[in-house]
């Protein structure tokens, strides 16, 4: 009886993680870039009940999204796999966001002001305007290369904690072989605004059921005390 | 507390901030040398610990959600498309660089281009009346007056046609394009630690400048009205969200009936 009550709140508070992540996905629906999160939930198992409560975890959704023309050179998405690595502070950040403009010393920088990183690290550095970036990220200025843009083959189950606290230096190491990267061009988000409409319905339903085991109980056991005064009479 | 409020209310905010933008951009459809501002949304991302129950073995779960960020940048770089006006008195730059105006103040403005006056006093200036930074005095009796690209002003005086050199006009760039304050009458005030590049009009990456053309706003109405019809359902969206964290909130309120 104790197991059906912890249930019911482990639905509730579920449901509000649940929400929670797709108030996020939703709110990034035009973040170039932006990969969405997906709940899931694991079941785990309490040694006092018999009972399993669910636990929710995010993962990413690594499906690419569309890719949309801009035409702002400085504009870079990745066709494929992988990410660029962007550096803030000391702190080195995975992003797929592929909107970049040069500071004052010619970094590109992302929206939020991270540098992007080359292959093999270190700041991209370009000192004009007119670049013409080739597919596997070569960085040319006025026809002569200048840099080499880095896709990095970046675990995704490390990307949730390093978007936290950063990514190890030897994040680095692990290069895409072959990367596509495409001038000019955003990725989308890959969220689907219907989806995640859906999952909300679906949430709120999940939290109606909680609260309705929740009632059950209490009229369990209401009917017990009930019962067993009348009996004891 | 439920995040999705929050995150939801963040969302919604920055829709809001991103139809302000729009809204900016199409009433300046029709602005001589406008530069169309960018909407970018970024993701936040927060480091928080979320509350839960701590069962030994179970993984601490780490909350990375805090919802979105709008970043809105005026696209300097962008050319508008040239027109030819046919009015001796109207400049426009084709490329990237900048004209330099001397403000009341003795502050640097920098200037995309338009209608040039000239005062009373002889000096050319915008047509608000604020001097050109070369310092270029027109003579009184002057009948023609010709802006080559590279900046050289050149006079053609009224008594015999004599053609009399008046000065340069030069352009500049900024490194930082972020660094520029937008002001009214299409001019920009940089910040002071901002160092701006001096260049000769027709250089590299400075630019001509065209006599008798005016520069026509970057907007295009076409990008704009899609970028509105988005970020209204994205609002909605947004919206929606923020009404499914009440109705979770309100389950949770009917517990105890």
């Amino acid at each position: 009886m104790v197991g059906l009550i912890e249930s019911a709140g482990a639905i509730l508070s579920a449901s509000e993680r649940r929400l929670e992540v797709i108030a996020q996905n939703t709110a990034n629906v035009a973040t170039p870039g932006y990969q969405r999160r997906v709940s899931f939930e694991t079941l785990v198992a309490n040694r006092q009940s018999s009972s399993g409560l669910p636990f929710l975890s995010t993962v990413v959704d690594t499906r690419s999204g569309q890719l949309v023309s801009t035409g702002n050179p400085l504009d870079i998405a990745i066709a494929g796999e992988g990410t660029f690595i962007v550096r803030d502070g000391e702190r080195l950040i995975a992003s797929r966001g592929g909107s970049f403009r040069r500071d004052e010393d010619g970094r590109m920088i992302d929206s939020l002001g991270r540098a992007l990183q080359q292959s093999g690290g270190g700041d991209v550095v370009v000192d004009s305007d007119v670049v013409s970036i080739g597919v596997d990220g070569t960085v040319l200025v006025g026809g002569q290369p200048t840099a080499k843009i880095g896709v990095f083959a970046v675990d995704v189950t490390i990307i949730q904690s390093a978007e936290v606290g950063g990514l190890s230096h030897s994040a680095m190491d692990e290069e895409v072989a072959d990367p596509q990267i495409r001038q000019a061009m955003v990725e989308q988000s890959n969220v689907v605004l219907g989806d995640e409409m859906v999952a909300m319905m679906a949430t709120a339903r999940s939290a109606e059921g909680g609260a309705r085991i929740v009632q059950i109980y209490d009229e369990l056991i209401g009917r017990v005390f009930t019962n067993l005064g009348q009996a004891g009479r | 507390m439920s995040g999705a409020f929050y995150v939801g209310a963040v969302g919604m905010q920055a829709q809001q901030r991103a139809l302000d933008t729009i809204a900016n951009n199409i009433s300046n459809v029709n602005t001589p040398g406008f530069k169309r501002s960018d909407v970018r949304f970024a993701e936040v991302v927060l480091d928080r610990i979320v509350d839960g129950p701590s069962v030994p073995g179970m993984p601490v779960e780490r909350g990375q959600l805090s919802g979105v960020q709008v970043v809105t940048a005026p696209m300097l770089s962008e050319q508008g498309e040239l027109n030819q006006s046919g009015q001796a008195l109207d400049i426009a730059i084709e490329g990237a660089g900048f004209l330099e105006l001397m403000g009341s103040s003795g502050q640097t403005l920098l200037w995309r281009g338009g209608r040039l006056r000239v005062l009373e006093d002889g000096t050319l200036a915008s047509a608000a009346g604020i001097a050109l930074k070369a310092g270029i005095t027109v003579p009184a009796d002057v009948t023609a007056m010709v802006i080559a690209r590279d900046g050289i002003v050149t006079a053609t005086t009224g008594d015999g046609g004599e053609v009399i050199e008046l000065g340069q006009i030069m352009l500049v760039r900024m490194g930082d394009d972020t660094a520029a304050r937008r002001l009214d009458g299409g001019l920009y005030l940089m910040e002071d630690t901002v160092s701006l590049a001096d260049g000769v009009p027709g250089e590299d990456g400075f630019g001509a400048i065209v006599q008798g053309a005016i520069e026509r706003s970057t907007v295009s109405f076409n990008d704009e009205m899609v970028s509105l019809l988005l970020v209204q359902r994205a609002y909605a969206a947004n919206a929606q969200i923020v009404q499914a964290a009440d109705q979770l909130l309100g389950i949770a309120n009917n517990l105890r009936r």
